[in-house]
Parts: structure tokens; sequence; C-alpha cells
């Protein structure tokens, strides 16, 4: 028995990540989407969450944090330990786009990482209006990120591209 | 049984925020405090909490107040006491139960809340409600005498001996 | 070590020693990951546990060493064989105490009156039979040997009836209480893991009640081979899946609680993109 799970333990690597965003742009719907493969109702969420997905040779924890100002001092603190983060926009809503630029700037520089794997989700693509991936690179002056990182365009609402991106970063870590 | 104070506690778009207190007692300090301690970190719909602080000692009940238009909303229902004597798991089922009911009758909003909060806080003395919210919708709750879940606990019990 | 005419053994006597010896390796195996869980645990309930199988698992060693003994003596029962085999029921009766005690703990929820009561119904019936047993085996050296039997029509029952009868009810009313109750708390609680935990013991339980009624019933047919054969085969069968089921439940080893876990929707999209 416990040779067995000597066996697993040496196998399975662990990674830490962690999903930011403001407020309101679906990161725990996200989560939720991850683990049931559907559409569930959310509220905000209460300083974080946390789930663990176990792959086959990765163990991944997610950290879900609360996006609300409050909370976004508290960040950098589960930030600093993760592998790899989620920052998720809510593409539809183009008010707050400052906003949430001005918030991945900062969480993005208060990283140390050099290992550090950063996936960007443009969120809610169902909606109508929303702005172009393109356009969205280009605004968030993404071509001048230091870290491995990737964009895509998701709905938490149909699932649309939410396996793809999630694929694509546990594949990164796998290696 | 006489809590110093019940309060209805929300996310606002900071972060969470006090909706209202009946009777509106406690300092303006303590209560921003409070309303953190009424949510814990990593608390989820149905969760309750018990805390002291400041000489205070509170229990919650969070739940999810439902909207048509936007994300549903975390909120909490606190009795706050400045005696650690009192019995939290009646206060958990009074809090749990009135929302429940609401829910049931389709009138769970902030604004209900809000309403029947004295009225909870005169239920708490006298050990009994008779809520009128509507016209047309009343809810009644008597106090069980005593109500504790023994299969919980059995089940709790065995964890710890045995698989935790 | 003295050969034995293989030739000599019968084959159902062959039988039972070999489905006793299977089940002993489940006890001792079972035994042990509770001794494990015990130095981690440190908790009465688990020392009960271990303790209650502990002794069962003696009483397998004690009937594999009363069959072997005689077929090395080549049938013939001496002194020593003799109370080797009278010491069986014994055991087993503290051993169902120390379960019936583990399961006053959390599961069952008999009163200080019932307990009270329980314990001196079993210490009266332990007594009787203590008292039975050594007479017999200062006096008269009959209850336990064979082939000395009340021919019935079908069956043949020995002079052990009654203790057989108060092991029996014994072990009916520990064992399917505990079991009844698992399963019942099982369908109240809504955590996966514990809901499969009791699930798993009242299974186990039940799977053990079970083989010991076989083995209560095999030996009150020794005079049919065939018969005794394929029970005792039925036996080896349900102890060992009752004690690899009593392991899950009563240890919960982590990979099982693994294996409970749901699958998120993602790992098993994952899993099925790694097949193709
Ligand atoms: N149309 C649409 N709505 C979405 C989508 N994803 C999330 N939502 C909605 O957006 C709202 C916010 O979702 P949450 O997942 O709770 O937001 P969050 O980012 O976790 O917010 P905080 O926990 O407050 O930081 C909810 O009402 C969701 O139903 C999407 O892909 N499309
Ligand atoms: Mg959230």
């Amino acid at each position: 028995m416990s040779f067995l799970q000597r066996l697993f333990r040496t196998r399975t690597k662990h990674a830490d990540i962690t999903i930011c965003g403001l407020d309101d742009a679906g990161k725990t719907t996200i989560l939720r989407f991850l683990e049931t493969g559907e559409f569930v109702d959310t509220t905000p969420t209460m300083g974080v969450n946390r789930e663990t997905l176990h792959l086959p040779n990765l163990q991944v924890n997610v950290f879900d944090l609360a996006g609300q100002e409050d909370f976004r001092n508290m960040w950098h603190n589960i930030n600093e330990k993760s592998d790899g983060i989620v920052f998720v926009i809510d593409r539809s809503n183009v008010m707050r786009f400052d906003e949430a630029k001005e918030v991945f700037e900062q969480t993005i520089h208060a990283q140390l990482d050099q290992d550090l794997i950063i996936l960007i989700l443009l969120n809610k693509s169902d909606e109508p209006n929303v702005i172009e991936k393109s356009l969205f690179i280009e605004e968030f002056n993404l071509l001048d990120l230091p870290f491995k990182w990737a964009v895509f365009e998701t709905s938490a609402k149909t699932g649309d591209g939410i396996f793809n991106s999630f694929k694509w970063f546990v594949d990164e870590f796998i290696g | 049984m006489k809590p110093l104070s019940l309060c209805l506690v929300n996310m606002g778009t900071r972060g969470l925020e006090l909706v209202k207190s009946f009777p509106d007692v406690i300092p303006s300090d303590s209560m921003n405090q409070l309303v953190y301690k009424t949510i814990p970190m990593g608390s989820n719909p149905g969760d309750f909490a018990s805390t002291t602080f400041n000489n205070l000692n509170l229990t919650s009940f969070i739940f999810r107040i439902p909207s048509a238009e936007n994300r549903d909303n975390l909120a909490s229902l606190v009795a706050v006491f400045n005696t650690s004597n009192y019995d939290a798991n009646s206060i958990k089922q009074v809090f749990s139960w009135v929302v429940a009911e609401l829910e049931k009758k389709d009138l769970l909003a902030t604004h209900t809340l809000e309403e029947i909060l004295p009225k909870l806080y005169k239920g708490f003395n006298k050990g009994q409600f008779k809520i009128e919210i509507t016209s047309t919708s009343t809810i009644k709750f008597d106090f069980p005498k005593q109500g504790n879940d023994k299969n919980g606990n059995a089940i709790d019990a065995l964890s710890d001996d045995l698989w935790d | 070590m003295m050969m034995v005419d293989l030739s000599l053994i019968e084959p159902a006597s062959f039988f039972i020693i070999v489905s006793s010896v299977i089940n002993m390796a489940f006890s001792l195996a079972l035994v042990i990951t509770l001794l494990v869980n015990f130095f981690r645990k440190k908790t009465v309930g688990t020392f009960m546990l271990l303790s209650s199988y502990f002794l069962f698992s003696l009483t397998s060693a004690f009937s594999i060493a009363y069959r072997i003994s005689l077929i090395y003596n080549e049938g013939v029962m001496t002194d020593t064989i003799y109370q080797m085999g009278s010491l069986t029921p014994m055991i087993i009766l503290p051993a169902f105490a120390f379960l019936y005690f583990f399961g006053c703990r959390h599961i069952l929820k008999d009163n200080e009156i019932v307990k009270t009561y329980l314990f001196a119904i079993i210490m009266v019936i332990y007594g009787l039979i203590t008292a039975v047993i050594a007479y017999d085996n200062i006096y008269t050296n009959s209850l336990f040997s064979e082939p000395t039997y009340i021919t019935n029509d079908v069956f043949t029952i020995s002079y052990t009836w009654p203790i057989l009868v108060a092991q029996i009810v014994i072990s009916i009313f520990v064992t399917s209480r505990i079991g009844i109750r698992a399963l019942r708390l099982a369908r109240k609680s809504d955590q996966p893991i514990r809901k499969r935990g009791l699930q798993t013991i009242g299974i186990g339980v039940f799977l053990y009640l079970l083989a010991g009624l076989l083995s209560a019933f095999d030996s009150s047919i020794s005079n049919l081979p065939a018969l005794m054969i394929t029970v005792s085969a039925f036996r080896a069968l349900a102890y060992a899946t009752a004690y690899v089921t009593m392991y899950l439940g009563w240890v919960m080893p982590a990979w099982y609680r693994k294996m409970i876990r749901k699958k998120s929707w993602f790992e098993m999209q994952y899993q099925q993109l790694q097949k193709r």
C-alpha cells in the first residue's frame, strides 16, 4: 500500500494557481464550471475559495480570489506563492476596462517569479458588444509582458473556451 | 436570550457593509470590524459563524439573497450579545428558518429583511415570533425547547475517532 | 517436523484449514492496519476496534492450530488439543463485547441502562460458558470431541449447540445493529466521504455477519463433506471480502477517499482527451 503511495507521490507534481480579476468578472463562475461542467449561479466571493483539481500527474490547487476592492490588497499574499495566475476580464463591461487594466498591471508587476505562467481570459464572450481580442492585447500591452502568457476567449455561461484555456495552462505546468 | 442587537450585513460594491442594525447601539468603529467577522474568509451561503471580539459575542447565518437581474448577493443575519452565555444553536435555527421561510414565499430580499429585523428582535425577547411581512404573508416560530442533531454529532465523533 | 500422510486428511478438514488460513491472513492484515491507525490516532475507539479484531483473528489462529494438531496427531485427541479447540468460544464473546462497546461510542444510541444490562447479560453468558467449558475440560472432555453427535435429519448438531447459539445470538445482535445504524447514518449524511465510509462500514459488518453465520453453519454439518466444502469456500470468500470492506470502512485509507471524491468536469474531460 504505502509503496504505491510513494510511487504516486513522487510522480505527482503540485501547482498553486490563483484566479484574479475585478469583482463580477466571472472568476467563481469559471471555477464552478471547471468543477461541474455547467453554469452555476454564484454569490460574491468572501475572501477566497479553494479547490483542488487532481489530474493524472498534477495536482492543481486553485485559489479563487475575491475581486472587491477591499480584498485586493490581500491578493499578493497568495499570488506570492503561486506558480500561475489566471486573470479574468469581463469583456462586455467597457466601463471598467481602465480599472481592470490598472489592477492587472499592479498584479503582474508585483510578481517576481520568472517562471510564472499567466492565463488571461476574456470572459462573457456570449454577451453582445465585447472588446476584440487583438485590441485587448494592444490595450493591455501584453506584448511587453516578461512572462509566458496566453489570451483565451471564454464564456462561463456556455462553457466555450473554458476547457481549452485551462488545458493550455495545465499543460504548461506538466511541461 | 436578549441580544444586544441584530444586524443585517451584505456585500456592497467595495466589500462587506452593514445594511441595518436594530437597535442601533454598536459603536461605528466596532461595527466596521464586526461586519467582517460575520462572514469569515471562505464562507459560503449556508454557513454559520460565531466569534468573540471587543467583549462582543456574535453568531451569524450566511445566506444568498437572490436577484433577478444581477448576481445573487451574499448576506448575513447577525445576533450580537455582550455575554458569552447564550444559546448559539437556537440563534442558528431561528435565522436559518427565517431565511428558508422567506425564500419559500419568494420574499427573500434585502428590504424585507430590513423591515422584519425589529420584529425579530422583539421575538428573541419573547421566545416566539409572529411576523407579518405583507398583509397576506405571516411567519410564525416558537423556540424549540431542546433540539440538538444527534445524527450529525455521531458522524462527527466517529469521523474524529477513526478517519480524520 | 514430522511428515504426515496427506491421504489421512479428510478433504473437508483440509478445506476448513485452507479457508481458516485465508480468513486469518485477511484478519491479521486488518489488525495490522488498525494498529497503524491506532498509533496515528491514539483514540479509545481505534483501540477497541483493534482489540476486537485482534481477538477475532486469534480465534481463527486457534482453530487452525486445533485442526493441524489433530492431523499431526493422526486424529487422536489429546488434552492439549482439546483445550485448544475449546478456547475459541471463550475469545469470541469478548471480541463481540469490544465491538459492541466500540459501537456504543458513536454509532449506537444505547443509554446507560441498556448498556449495563447488556454487559451483565454478556458476562453471565460468558460465565456460564466458561464454567461449562472448564467443567468439561476437567471431567468429561466430551463437549468438543468429534464425533459425538445428536443426529438430526439433515444436519448433525453437536453438543456445543448452546454455546453456538449464544454466539450466534450475540453476534447477530451486535453486528446487525451496528450495520443498520451505520447505513442509516450514511443515508442522513450529505458529505460524500463520510456517507461512503458509513456505507462501507455497514456493508462490511453485514458481510462479516454472513461469514460468521456460515462458520457456525459449517461446524454443524461436519458429517456432510461435500456441503461442508462448498460452505467453507463461501465462508472464505465472505470473510475475505468482509475484511477488505471493513478495512476500507474503518480505516478509510487515503487512496479510498481519493476514489470516492467526485471527479470534476475538467478532470474527466482531461483524462478522456489523454486516452484518445
Ligand atoms: N453572460 C455571462 N455572464 C457571466 C459569465 N461568467 C460569469 N457571469 C456572471 O457574472 C456574475 C459574476 O460572476 P462571479 O463568478 O460570481 O464573479 P467573480 O469574478 O467571482 O466575482 P467576485 O467573487 O466578487 O470577485 C454572475 O452573475 C455570473 O452569472 C459569462 O461567461 N457570461
Ligand atoms: Mg468570486
